[in-house]
């Protein structure tokens, strides 16, 4: 019962709830076990609430015996993101400068989850304030991915990425600075969906980099994310989930997107292609514009804006973040101000120019998601210091920009690389195209069987 | 002292040059960041190129009556719902 509980995924554990086949409690239950067994082996949690969550599962089954309309996530329990402030609850930001703080505020995003019957159980595991994307931690200890304990599970959301695909909690909140969402998508096999800027409210979020960060959900199946996105952004994304990919047309860039790409990461990308055919895609190729100059702006945005909210820390208690981390802001202490103001300024024709060279008179782009197969922990972490800023580098070669540009953006797990770990495409629309990006995520998912493959780290077996 | 003079896009080059002297002070003094300031080092060929290309850019693609808030307009703009 436990073990074809954990198995659900997010929508038909939300049937199974409405229907009363599986109670809240049972469902809560077997989620904070699991967490507690599973989750901590994999270095997932931070902090589980088991009492309040199992009182209001309580409450939940209830208020369904009584008859009442249920909304859609009725009784469906969560975790996510150490980033995500509910009032009196700590929110650490996975740092040690921060595992004091106590939010006075709630987020939106959870606010409208507990309106729509989710239930929180507490804080999973993230890179040092959401820095990296391998899920570096060097105060808390690193997430170790469910498919391969050796690998990094991808950040900065590591803990929400490593929570589903080891079939702990069904869905998760996590945020995307320069591919936060999408890194713990593509290396735990998930869809991992960055909405486009601004769409989602960040309130009551740690921030990083204001005109970067985006909260969005991840998920094993585009219908879990669509159910997620739905909720937060406030917005129906299922509706036209399974209209099909017919006469879509989507665009491959090549140049910078194929510079570092794996031969297998290159073998698996174009299977997804052909399928993608198959179902009906129009396939076309594209050339991108110039990418150094989107990356540069993208770091002056990012590091300037991270230096703002750190530098008090940065002066007070600089031994309190990992090096790896305090490197990735402090640059941003030594831009001149009217770098800060161009970068911003140039955002809307940067962005015109890539939608144009990117996808022309297509309707999504198709990037990798990652160009080289999951690195292991000590690839990201040990060594000569410049060979692991090169793996870092290589991780964020194809994500980082596009939140520069701010559209939205998804990881669609395809198949896996020699080692056993997960490979995925990345899907990129044009501003607010998160239904065409799940609709194509939901055709190829109808066509593969890749979401639903389980890794041995689950105990599913 | 790092230079970049140009870089491959750019039809028309500026020449850009900030020392790691001249960093160190502004972490150090503008910063109040006496740690930063003294792993200037590390950062000053990334600053640079970056510095570089930003500053190119904008001389040769930016409008004169630009403004770092047009961005949010144009998204809300693109918005069909």
């Amino acid at each position: 019962m436990q073990s074809a509980i954990a198995a659900l995924d997010l929508c038909a554990l939300a049937d199974a709830v409405a229907k009363g086949e599986v109670t809240s409690v049972k469902a809560t239950t077997v989620a904070l076990e699991r967490l507690d067994l599973i989750g901590r082996k994999l270095n997932a949690v931070v902090r589980l609430d088991d009492e309040r969550v199992l009182n209001a599962a309580e409450a939940v089954d209830k208020l369904r015996a009584s008859g009442a309309a249920l909304p859609v996530l009725h009784g469906v329990p969560l975790a996510h993101k150490d980033l995500f402030y509910r009032a009196g609850d700590l929110s650490g930001g996975g740092s040690k400068i921060r595992a004091d703080f106590r939010a006075d505020v709630t987020a939106t995003v959870i606010a409208r989850l507990d309106a729509a019957g989710a239930l929180d159980l507490g804080r999973l595991q993230l890179a040092e304030f959401a820095m990296s994307p391998t899920g570096y931690n060097e105060s808390l200890g690193h997430a170790r991915n469910p498919w391969n304990p050796g690998h990094v599970p991808g950040g900065s959301s590591s803990g929400s990425g490593v929570a589903i695909a080891a079939r702990l909690v069904t869905g998760s909140l996590g945020t995307d600075t320069g591919g936060s969402l999408r890194h713990p998508g593509a290396m735990c096999g998930l869809i991992g969906l960055k909405p486009t800027w601004g769409l989602v409210p960040t309130d009551g979020v740690m921030p990083l980099s204001a005109s970067l960060d985006c909260t969005g959900p991840l998920a094993r199946t585009a219908r879990d994310a669509a159910r997620l996105l739905s909720v937060i952004a406030d917005r129906d994304y299922e509706a036209t989930l399974d209209r099909g990919v017919t006469g879509m047309r989507i665009a491959i860039p090549g140049g910078y997107y194929r510079e570092l790409l794996h031969p297998d990461v290159a073998t698996v990308l174009d299977e997804a292609v052909k399928t993608l055919r198959s179902l009906g895609v129009t396939i076309v190729e594209t050339t991108p514009p110039d990418m150094a100059l989107i990356n540069a702006l993208m770091q002056v945005v990012m590091s300037v804006e991270a230096a703002t909210i750190h530098r008090r820390w940065l002066i007070d208690r600089p031994q309190d973040y990992a090096d790896q981390v305090r490197s990735r802001i402090e640059p941003g202490l030594l831009y001149p101000a009217t770098r800060y103001v161009e970068a911003l300024s140039l955002r809307t024709q940067i962005t015109q120019q890539w939608i144009a060279s990117c996808i022309g008179s297509a309707d999504l782009a198709l990037l990798p998601a990652i160009s080289i197969p999951v690195p292991t922990i000590a690839a990201t972490t040990e060594g000569n210091p410049a060979d692991v800023a090169a793996v870092i580098g290589q991780l964020t070669h194809c994500t980082r920009g596009i939140n520069y540009l701010g559209l939205p953006g998804a990881s669609v797990p395809c198949g896996f690389d020699a080692a056993g770990l997960p490979i995925a495409f990345q899907l990129v629309g044009r501003p607010y195209a998160e239904a065409d990006i799940l609709r194509a995520a939901h055709a190829y998912q109808g066509a593969t069987d890749w979401h639903h493959r389980v890794p041995d780290a689950a105990e599913l077996n | 002292m790092s230079r970049l003079t140009c870089y491959s896009s750019a039809s028309a080059c500026i020449e850009v040059i900030m020392s790691e002297d001249l960093l160190r002070q502004v972490a150090a003094e503008l910063n109040k960041a006496p740690g930063a300031a003294e792993r200037t080092p590390r950062m000053t060929g990334l600053v640079v190129e970056n510095n570089t290309r930003v500053a190119t850019a904008a001389i040769q693609d930016m409008a004169f009556d630009s403004t770092p808030y047009a961005y949010q307009a144009w998204l809300a703009g693109m918005d069909k719902r």
